[in-house]
């Protein structure tokens, strides 16, 4: 009988040859009229759903990252998220690089990661963060935090750019952020809204808010007031 | 501290208008154009997920105009124009058109994938069943692509096995089905065959030529054999059956040679059953064999080969019933998969401490004494330590690449072969290593267990600690802990109280390490 228990650590570390199987897709999103950029397990995956009869998979990556649960583009730069660490991080490859990718971008939350031109925004429990983009490249990628004044057991739900401000919602309140210089961000109000918030996103578009509401149904609000003093304004 | 207000107090929004949901939250919203899109979701059932559809053109006024409900759990979503994509999990990416008097066409989705459940290597093909019960072919003849030829959906699964090159038998609780492969791009299902007895809890299959023996038992552990002739594969044959209602047993798993049916027993304890079945008319029982409890049974010349721990097994079967027992190889650690090539067998040891495992190829010319060739050990970065952890199998392969899988994580790995011309000698005696004492994760115990367990750690320095539980697909379900421990060893207990059973993960992270071991919770 054979009794080899041998562990020899110099013999070479085999090769990894080929993957097949991406497992479930958790996200999705349109990159333009035609294109969705959607996630397959670790992979991510572009499909030209041009002829929606036949969709066509143009791209697709390998990457390390488990429990995908938002991608983004921009730029020629692939984002995603997870929720598999304690603190959601945001993984980042330009589309041209050798597959895997594998940077990890800085400590920030990348929870609800939205990036416009050399902006980003992103935000965790109680935080709100601005992001410079510029050069995603480097590791010092952000810009500056808001820490937010947030009820507790409140967390932030979702939010939406409207020109220099950002709307973030939390569990009962609508909270203003003056984004009008970014490195000096500051949560200018928080407005309790008796209906509350639930969503993890919403949508600001022409005066209206659309958003989940507290109670488990949806509905949207009128935030043409926003810009309307209140009778007892100090100011 | 929150930021000072600054700004005047803004008069609160009003709301204009509520839809109702009728599940339990909202999860997404969207608009485009005059339609609303809400996706409600299911706290309990992922199926009653819906994607509710609004007509807001008179905003004081919504109207629900459509809602889609797939069946599946919806995870997101996103519409353009009038193109919707949902994110659908294993059922994949579904896209919908919405038609300008509201109607909703369905279109082509784009595959996700369930998670693996068997593989079956043959030449330069993998079949691949997978946990939303379907069958991929695919073509692993490009080691760096593995390519999907084609898909089916099938009923059920226990097991499958290959008749011939062109036919898969794919045994399910109610029979099995036989699929034509012979066209890897297009396979046909060509019978569904629902056996007599009803609906079984294990249905195991073995084939003597073209007879079909499909080893079963129900729930009250009560064994039936049932003969099918299969040579028409569109239109197999019942031929018999066999029962003993006194005799009682743990899932079996048949291998056939010669005249006779060896039925190994896989449970606490393990058993041969050795059936006469030169007669399909007149089955006949005749002796059991004390063994240990074995995984990956295989014929492997006139041998029965199966792994119990870390060790491999070989039963003589050339003079059944009298069997003799060899333990051909001895690992380190538990051995999990094991497959035969033309003179080598290749196994895998995946202690799933750290990233490191080992792959071992052996050589077969001896049968007491399989010789290892060599032995690979490889560091697989997180998260491909979820596929190669102490679950994970080797499943196929050749003289150039080993296929390997975890049943209950998605896809397989293709590595590079561990073949090798010089024998490795024995005398290289234990691995000592030479690392500083660093972080260790035990084992929990109890496991299995429910619905608490204890974990154990030992940290060589003062450091902060993360303990995380994942499922199979990498999702975190736990924290268990996060905080600075001293030097020293350290216990936590975790309540899984919320979680369903099934195999979990638990990842203990220190600033410069990372550990993950595999816990099973049964309810």
């Amino acid at each position: 009988m054979c009794n080899v228990t041998v562990i020899n650590a110099q013999v070479p570390t085999t090769e990894l040859l080929g993957v097949w199987g991406e497992g479930p897709v958790n996200t999705a999103t349109f990159l333009d009229d035609n294109t969705v950029l959607f996630n397959a397990g670790t992979h991510l995956k572009v499909a030209d759903m041009s002829d929606p009869s036949a969709p066509v998979i143009t791209k697709s990556y390998l990457t390390n990252v488990s429990g995908i649960d938002h991608v983004h583009y921009y730029n020629g730069y692939y984002y995603a998220t997870n929720s598999f660490e304690r603190e959601r991080q945001y993984y980042y490859f330009h589309e041209d690089a050798e597959q895997p990718f594998h940077e990890i971008a800085g400590t920030v939350s990348g929870k609800g990661l939205l990036i416009t031109g050399d902006t980003g925004f992103s935000f965790s429990l109680r935080e709100f963060y601005i992001l410079n983009t510029s050069d995603p490249s480097d590791r010092i990628f952000w810009r500056t935090n808001v820490e937010m004044d947030i009820a507790r057991p409140g967390t932030v739900h979702g939010y939406d750019v409207m020109d220099d401000h950002v709307l973030v919602t939390s569990r009962q309140y609508l909270h203003v952020i003056d984004i009008s210089d970014p490195d000096n961000s500051v949560e200018q109000d928080k407005i309790f809204v008796e209906e509350g918030f639930a969503s993890a996103n919403i949508k600001v578009s022409a005066d209206r808010l659309y958003t989940g509401l507290g109670d488990g149904d949806a509905g949207y609000f009128d935030i043409s007031t926003l810009d309307t003093p209140s009778a007892g304004c100090p100011c | 501290m929150p930021a000072i207000l600054t700004s005047p107090l803004w008069i609160p929004p009003q709301l204009v208008a509520r839809v109702e949901n009728p599940n339990d939250h909202v999860s997404r919203i969207e608009v485009v154009g005059d339609s609303f899109f809400v996706l409600a979701k299911s706290a309990n059932h992922g199926e009653d997920d819906q994607l509710l559809i609004f007509d807001i053109s008179d905003e004081n006024d919504p109207i629900l105009v459509h809602s889609i409900q797939p069946g599946v759990a919806i995870h997101s979503f996103d519409v353009r124009n009038n193109h919707i994509v949902l994110a659908a999990g294993q059922a994949g990416l579904l896209q919908y058109t919405l038609g300008s008097d509201h109607s909703i066409t369905a279109h082509e989705s784009v595959s996700g994938s369930g998670t693996l459940e068997h593989l079956l290597h043959h030449k330069n093909l993998a079949y691949v069943l997978t946990s939303d019960s379907t069958l991929y072919t695919v073509d692993v003849s490009d080691y760096s692509k593995p390519a999907t030829l084609g898909h089916i959906d099938i009923k059920g699964l226990n097991d499958f096995l290959l008749h011939g090159s062109e036919t898969l038998v794919i045994t399910s609780k109610t029979g099995f089905q036989l699929i034509d492969v012979s066209d890897p791009s297009d396979p046909v299902i060509t019978a569904t065959y629902n056996q007599t007895p009803g609906s079984m809890n294990h249905v195991m299959p073995a084939l003597k030529g073209d007879h079909l023996f499909l080893v079963c038992t129900d729930i009250s552990k009560q064994l039936h054999i049932e003969v099918t002739d299969i040579s028409d594969i569109s239109n197999p044959v019942h031929l018999a059956t066999y029962q003993d209602p006194s005799f009682s047993s743990n899932p079996l798993y048949p291998v056939v040679y010669g005249d006779h049916l060896f039925a190994v027993e896989r449970g606490f304890g393990g058993e041969m059953e050795i059936y006469d079945i030169s007669d399909y008319d007149n089955i006949t029982y005749l002796n059991d064999r004390n063994i240990p409890s074995l995984r990956h049974q295989q014929l492997f010349q006139h041998y029965l080969a199966g792994i119990n721990d870390d060790k491999i097994y070989l039963y003589d079967l050339a003079e059944a019933p009298a069997i003799t027992e060899t333990i051909a190889f001895t690992a380190e650690n538990p051995l999990n998969g094991l497959i035969f090539t033309e003179d080598r067998a290749v196994t895998g040891a995946f202690p799933f401490q750290k990233s490191t495992s080992m792959l071992f190829a052996l050589d077969v010319s001896n049968p007491d004494d399989f010789t290892p060739t060599n032995m690979v050990s490889f560091d697989a970065p997180w998260p491909e330590i979820l596929y190669l952890a102490e679950n994970s199998e080797v499943m196929g392969g050749n003289e150039d690449m080993v296929i390997t899988g975890t049943a209950g994580a998605p896809g397989f790995y293709i590595y590079s072969s561990v073949e090798s011309s010089e024998t490795i000698p024995s005398s290289l005696g234990q691995y000592e290593s030479d690392l500083p004492i660093s972080v260790r994760l035990d084992a929990n115990y109890p496991n299995p267990f429910n619905p608490t367990t204890n974990i154990s750690f030992y940290l060589p320095e003062h450091s902060e600690v993360t303990i995380t539980v994942y499922d199979l697909t990498g999702r975190q379900v736990a924290l268990i802990s996060n905080g600075s421990f001293e030097r020293g060893s350290h216990h936590v207990t975790y309540d899984a109280s919320d979680l369903a059973s099934g195999i979990y993960l638990y990842r203990l992270q220190t600033p410069v390490e990372s550990i993950t071991r595999k816990m099973t919770l049964i309810k």
